[in-house]
């Protein structure tokens, strides 16, 4: 007979199932409702990715819309090593495309795991194909990359981007945030291996592209200057050498051109030495130039007028040092025209003794001497004006010839230019204005002036700078077809290592033109050049320049002709 | 102990038999006596499990769906062959079918697949997989044995001779290695000894063995490395970060982020994104609770329970004791396996590599699956024929 326990024994299967499926019930009811909302989070979570969205960055024009920078499409290339099948045939088949050794492939896809770059910024073309050879593991992304389509022209003034498009130097650098824009995200599904899913993007915040930056450069100015900048910086044998040409009226940089410069598409292999935009970011002693300021100050005071008879001692023993005039001055007794014009420093340091050391300092600070010029660029230098307790016996002396101070070739451009203007100081900028591509928004750059000079001491100091090109230091600055003014100046470096000067010079020519009616300062330093003098080396390179300029400005030729080069008369 | 069951259980069946022309009349076209429950609950699960299998495989590679379905018209036709002939007959094949799948599984020894755990042994296009038969064949072997035992089941050798019986087959499939099915007849071979009313000590005695058997593999290293992180998972849920881990932390994110309703059909980001692996096969309970929610795990759990519940009923009613230790192996084999896979992707069983019934993609699987329903369908039909 069947026992009664085998029955129960049924039973207790039947429990048995009942437990278990009640079980696997309640703990699916805890996951599904008790947990769920903590288990979708997580399963959002771990398939959702916030990637950014890069935006356009805007593109650089000159004042007529000549592009000088502009961003365009690339592609980086990278790679999942884990998702790789074939290393080797990966590997060869991109170092084809790449132009790299297959070595050098493979061995990232094999040391790498997570994630490696191949290469970025890689064009469209071979971007394409490489998308069509269909490598597992193997996959783009879209970027973009900076082209600097003039290449070496105003590449040093332009800068350059880093690798994620920042901007690292010059107006890139300065205006980064009108340029960059300002990035979006997008939300995107990924699968268990981090591949993003087609399709499911979501995009949470649109990117803004950068603005169109308009700058106040003329490419045809500037392909002069540095066209000619580079012949002068070869004929006087110099290391180097700046160039500046300024709108006295509205501060606008025309040109601005350092040599020798660089290509801005290759900035990686750059000697960063060369990348410098150095009239704006290394100050020198100007010597004789600063003259302008020593006359200003003078007339300025009412200790002479341009007519004053000054004389010309055989030197000038002040303190412990003895001051020459580096060549023959024609007479013992010259006007104080003819000294600024013949650049005697027997002559200005005679009349500077009668200025008080504060006159003298104002003066230089009037037109911006030891200040920053308050161009709109990244890292520009203020000069070095010595403070009142440092003077010596024979400060006011060196002073007044230039020696013992430095300054940039924008600040002497200023000065130039602030003359020019009729006492007039201009802020320099080289921003004209930027663009919204989309909005159409537009900022434009507010024009900032003060008045350091009095109109008629401006006129006087002009008068005087006419004759130094007419019959004085800079004949060679005459032009053909405007009357110009300007001052020459020759000096000696001083010895990076301590006191004293080395052997070579700075030749400079700063000048103004036209002289009737300024428009333009221009403004040329050439680093140790073999022929030293700036009335000879820097001088031509301002003629050549400066007509150029004001005829592509399309001022018309000055009606009275005074020191154009038919007029001039040479020694 | 030959003639138990039955008659206990049965005892308006034998007040009508008094009567043997009724007798007659009930014997002529058992298929008249079908609970069409069962075939109907089956084909409900099956049907729910290609739809899994689309939705877990689409856009994959390979055409699982197909496959599945050609082994489902195959399985079917075998089924529908088992229906042709009263149960009691498959008594004489046993020994021959016994010795038949030992053989097959000596042969996946030397013919398997190579990689990994070597299961299948492949003929043209057919793959062969004689561990998913064995279980069945356990379940013939046993019933029979029980059945026929004229041991008494007080006496140590009424556990001895099925153990005898169920060795061989166990161990050639825990060789393979296929831990999970070897469990699934070890399982069969228990809940049948404990049916037949084989003393409780000697019961608990071979559950001890067992278990001892189990940790002495653990500590001689038996087991493959694998097998041993998959069950040592199930005791460190939340900071296992190995493949296992990894496998079941993904399996309770799709199943719990399913909620009630679950994200739709095909709509399992778990699933196409492939965090959740195996979602085709071992694990594809996951993508049933992702997609489908609570709602559609409880229906499905709802239509197994009814399955079993009626081959329940069929046990109950068995004309023999044979038949009833039939249907009893099979509600255990199939019992089995969906609380252990279900459990296992909700983090309350171990990882074991069991496929769950009807539902998991694999053509053997279903194949025997549906056959084991066939022959309690083949009990049930029968309950009033004579042999």
């Amino acid at each position: 007979m069947f026992r009664k326990s085998s029955c129960d024994r049924l039973t207790l299967v039947t429990l048995a199932l009942l437990l278990a499926f009640g079980g696997l019930t309640g703990r699916l009811a805890y996951l599904q409702i008790a947990r769920a909302d903590q288990y979708r989070e997580m399963a959002e979570r771990q398939r959702k990715r916030m990637t950014p969205l890069q935006p356009k960055r805007g593109s650089i024009f000159d004042r007529d819309g000549e592009i000088l920078a502009f961003s365009r499409d690339a592609y980086s290339l990278y790679a999942l090593p884990y998702q790789v099948r074939d290393v080797d045939g990966t590997a060869s088949q991109l170092s084809l495309l790449l132009k790299v050794p297959r070595s050098e492939i493979a061995e990232k896809l094999r040391n790498q795991k997570g994630f490696v770059y191949l290469r970025r910024q890689l064009d469209r073309d071979t971007a394409s194909a490489i998308e069509k050879l269909q490598l597992p593991g193997v996959g783009l992304e879209k970027e973009s990359k900076r082209v600097y389509p003039q290449e070496c022209l105003a590449a040093p003034l332009i800068g350059y981007v880093g690798i994620d498009n920042n901007g690292l130097a010059g107006i890139e650098l300065q205006y980064e945030d009108i340029l960059r824009g300002e990035g979006g995200v997008a939300e995107e599904e990924r699968d268990a291996v981090g591949n993003p899913i087609p399709g499911v993007t979501r995009v949470m915040k649109e990117p803004r592209d950068g603005m169109d930056l308009t700058l106040t450069l003329d490419l045809d100015i500037q392909n002069k200057a540095e066209a000619e900048l580079a012949a002068a910086v070869e004929a006087s044998g110099a290391k180097g050498g700046n160039l500046v040409v300024m709108d006295v009226r509205s501060g606008e940089i025309l040109a601005m051109a350092t040599f020798p410069g660089f290509d801005a598409n290759q900035f990686a292999t750059t000697d960063p030495a060369l990348a410098r935009n150095r009239p704006v970011t290394d100050a020198f002693e100007p010597g004789s130039v600063l003259k302008v300021v020593t006359a200003a100050a003078a007339m300025g005071e009412g200790l002479v007028s341009p007519g004053s008879t000054v004389g010309i001692p055989p030197q000038l023993r002040i303190g412990d040092y003895t001051f020459k005039d580096p060549h023959e001055m024609p007479s013992s007794q010259l006007s104080f025209s003819d000294v600024i014009a013949h650049s005697s420093n027997l002559g200005t340091i005679t009349v500077a003794s009668r200025l008080k050391p504060e006159a003298q300092l104002d003066y230089l600070k009037r037109v911006g001497c030891g200040e920053p010029t308050g161009i709109d660029f990244p890292g520009e230098a203020r000069g070095l004006v010595p403070p009142p307790e440092r003077w010596t016996a024979t400060t006011g002396a060196t002073l007044a010839i230039g020696q013992g101070i430095s300054v940039t070739t924008l600040q002497l451009t200023g000065i130039l230019a602030c003359v020019g203007n009729r006492g007039v100081m201009v802020r320099p900028h080289l921003f004209k204005e930027a663009v919204d591509p989309h909005s159409g928004e537009r900022i434009v750059w507010e024009r900032e002036e003060r008045t350091v000079l009095e109109p008629e001491l401006c006129e006087s100091l002009i008068g005087i700078l006419e004759q130094v090109v007419h019959h004085g230091t800079a004949t060679r600055a005459a032009t053909g077809l405007y009357n110009v003014a300007g001052k020459t100046g020759t000096a000696m470096k001083p010895d990076p290592r301590g006191r004293g000067y080395l052997k070579s010079y700075i030749g400079t020519f700063a000048g103004i033109a036209p002289s009737e009616d300024p428009r333009l300062a221009v403004v040329v330093t050439l680093d140790e050049p073999e022929t030293i003098y700036g009335g000879i080396c820097a001088a031509p390179c301002f003629s050549a320049v400066a007509e150029f300029a004001l005829q592509q400005l399309k001022v018309p030729p000055s009606q009275e002709k005074v020191n154009t080069k038919d007029r001039v008369r040479e020694r | 102990m030959p003639e138990r069951l039955g008659r206990v259980l049965m005892p308006k069946v034998s007040e009508r038999r008094q009567s043997e022309e009724m007798a007659k009349r009930l014997e002529a076209l058992p298929l008249r006596h079908l609970d069409m429950a069962i075939p109907s609950a089956t084909l409900f699960i099956v049907a729910y499990g290609l739809l899994m299998i689309y939705s877990a495989t689409r856009g994959q590679p390979g055409s699982f769906l197909l496959k599945q379905s050609l082994s489902l018209v195959l399985g079917l036709g075998l089924s529908g062959a088992l229906l042709t002939f009263d149960y009691r007959r498959l008594k004489v094949v046993t020994p021959f079918v016994y010795g038949f799948i030992l053989l097959s599984l000596l042969a996946v020894f030397l013919w398997g697949e190579v990689k990994g755990a070597g299961r299948w042994i492949s003929i043209g296009p057919i793959n062969f997989q004689p561990s998913e038969y064995a279980k069945l064949v356990m379940i013939l072997v046993l019933a029979n044995v029980l059945s026929e035992s004229k041991e008494n089941p007080e006496s140590p050798r009424s556990v001895l001779v099925p153990l005898l019986w169920t060795l061989p087959v166990m161990f050639l499939i825990f060789l393979q290695p296929d831990l999970g099915t070897a469990l699934v007849v070890a399982a069969i071979m228990l809940a049948l000894l404990f049916l037949a009313g084989v003393r409780m000590r000697h019961w608990l005695a071979l559950v001890g063995a067992g278990c001892l058997a189990f940790l002495c593999g653990i500590f001689f290293r038996v087991f493959k490395e694998y097998q041993v992180k998959r069950l040592l998972v199930f005791f460190n849920q939340s900071g296992d970060t190995s493949a296992a881990g990894y496998q079941l932390a993904q399996s309770k994110i799709a199943i719990g982020s399913g909620q009630v309703l679950g994200k739709g059909l095909t709509h399992g980001t778990q699933t196409n994104l492939n965090f959740t692996p195996e979602h085709h096969t071992d694990f594809i309970f996951s993508v049933v609770g992702e997609e489908l929610g609570l709602l559609g795990a409880l229906v499905l759990i709802a239509a197994f329970c009814y399955l079993f519940w009626r081959t329940y009923q069929v046990a109950l009613n068995s004309r023999d004791l044979y038949g009833t230790y039939l249907a009893m192996g099979v509600l255990t084999m199939l019992a089995f396996q969906v609380v252990v896979n279900i459990g296992m992707a909700i983090g309350i069983m171990p990882i074991t590599g069991i496929p769950l019934p009807f539902i998991s993609y694999g053509g053997s699987s279903l194949m025997v699956n549906l056959m084991a329903v066939s022959l309690v369908m083949n009990v049930n039909m029968h309950r009033f024929s004579q042999l």
